[in-house]
């Protein structure tokens, strides 16, 4: 049974055009490129010490 | 390896396998661009059928093997528009034109929803009104969130998630009916909708009527349902052809997507149209009468004011005449007083003569007519007729009479004579006289 007030919780609020520009910026979604050069960049920092 | 470049930042790839700059693996970058390629032709796949929710997940994917993958980022933010989610939608095709600047279709997409700033500020509105449905579905004031769903849904008909919102408040409210064909339009645009499906399933429908519904799945034509006007005169012309009863009758759920929540507009619209009445009388009686009537006060105070002004000066100018009045008044009691002393003093002067006349002898008399007929023998008849008046004022007498008559004759004052005559005949029938003067009476 479908209680509604915890289907209601799921649902989240729709992005408003004056939010769009913080939420460009803040789009810090990582791909693999970026989680390569932070295992690059730490085994060098690793090695430097 | 040779003369290949590295496919994170293009500089020579080494003999090792690695890049010369950034020491990337190129087998490694190769499959990662290879595994986002996969899913972003999964997630095409899935556009192309209408699994939405299925191509956002592969693209998701997509990105996340290769966050510069311009097609599955474009695509991305085409699926969020087609949802109704324009913002997201923009902010794909932004971060898209951003990594890519020439050559992006995600440019032209922007400049066409930025050319069209009432577009912009429709989906910025949607995306707030949204907002507070959801707000109001959380706090409990559900009629609120329904009303609001409705006018968004009736805007915006391909907007997934608020079919999905407004099925959940039905879902509450009992009606599952209206929630099935909620979710049902929820199907057509997104055919594997995992929280339609939950719902629909929630609500005891099977396997295989979900299947159905998706396979009605069309896409929306936007013109149609932006046409409320058309609608709006199409609804109309079946309520007065067939009663309010048919307006139900078009809320089915096997009618097209586009045509929704737009019946459901128009039955509020006779609402809107009562409500305003209502509203605009009681804008009249609450705001424009009390000013007419401020207004009609202050006019009768003016014109009070000035019948005052005016009944003042009349005032003034009874008083005065009053005034006026009262010193004639006081002139006349003052002519009437002297009238009285001049009548009083007549009186006197009557009574004196009185006096004075009884006291005459009456050889006095017989004086002055001798004495007048001396003085018509001497033509003065002027002085003879004198003389005739004050001897009779002493008394009458037949001579005196037939002189005054002759000395009148004697002035040729025939009229005068023939009175004195006349007086004498009949006053004194015999006297000696009366053959002298027949001749002046019988003319």
């Amino acid at each position: 049974m479908i209680n509604f007030d915890e289907e209601v919780k799921k649902f989240s609020p729709c992005l408003e055009v004056s939010q769009a520009e913080d939420a460009i910026y803040h789009n810090d979604v990582k791909d693999i490129t970026d989680v390569l050069e932070e295992m690059y960049s730490q085994i060098n920092s690793k090695k430097g010490e | 390896m040779n003369n290949m470049e590295c496919l994170n930042c293009g500089a020579p790839v080494l003999e090792n396998g690695h890049c010369s700059r950034c020491h990337m693996s190129y087998d490694l970058l190769s499959k990662a661009f290879n595994t986002s390629n996969y899913y972003y032709n999964l997630g095409l796949d899935r556009a192309c059928v209408r699994d939405l929710t299925g191509a956002i997940d592969a693209l998701n994917l997509s990105l996340k093997y290769n966050k510069q993958n311009i097609n599955a980022r474009n695509l991305l933010g085409l699926i969020y528009y087609e949802m109704g989610e324009i913002v997201l939608g923009l902010m794909q095709w932004v971060i898209s034109s951003n990594y890519l600047p020439d050559n992006n279709v995600a440019s032209r997409y922007i400049e066409e929803v930025q050319s069209d700033p009432i577009k912009l500020e429709e989906a910025n509105q949607l995306a707030k009104q949204f907002n507070q449905a959801l707000i109001h579905a959380k706090q409990g004031t559900k009629d609120l969130a329904f009303i609001q769903l409705k006018r968004i849904l009736s805007n915006y008909p391909h907007f997934v998630k608020g079919y999905l919102l407004l099925a959940l408040l039905y879902m509450d409210n009992g009606n599952n009916d209206k929630a099935k064909k909620a979710l049902k339009r929820v199907l057509r645009i997104d055919k594997n909708n995992t929280l339609a499906v939950k719902y629909l399933s929630e609500m005891g429908v099977t396997s295989r009527d979900i299947i159905e519904m998706k396979e009605r799945s069309k896409r929306i034509d936007p013109d149609k349902a932006y046409n409320d006007e058309d609608q709006y005169k199409s609804d109309l012309q079946t309520f007065v052809e067939q009663g309010i009863a048919s307006i139900d009758d078009l809320d089915d759920p096997d009618v097209e997507v586009g045509a929704f929540h737009e019946l459901n507009n128009n039955k509020f619209n006779l609402i809107y149209v009562g409500v305003g009445l209502i509203v605009g009388v009681l804008v009249f009686w609450l705001l424009v009468l009390p000013t007419k009537i401020n207004l009609a006060n202050q006019k009768n105070r003016e014109v009070k004011l000035e019948y005052s002004e005016q009944i003042s000066s009349k005032n003034v100018e009874i008083s005065e005449l009053n005034k006026q009045i009262e010193s004639l008044n006081s002139q006349i009691d003052k002519f009437n007083e002297k009238a009285d002393e001049e009548q009083k003093k007549e009186d006197e002067k009557q009574e004196s003569f009185k006096v004075i006349k009884d006291n005459i002898p009456n050889s006095t008399y017989d004086s002055l007519v001798s004495e007048a007929a001396k003085q018509i023998e001497a033509s003065q008849y002027k002085k003879a007729i004198t003389l005739c008046d004050v001897a009779l004022e002493i008394h009458e007498g037949e001579e005196a009479y037939y002189y005054l008559g002759m000395a009148y004759l004697g002035d040729h004052d025939e009229k005068n004579a023939k009175s004195a005559f006349v007086t004498l005949k009949e006053n004194y029938p015999e006297s000696s006289h009366i053959e002298d003067i027949t001749e002046y009476i019988s003319e």
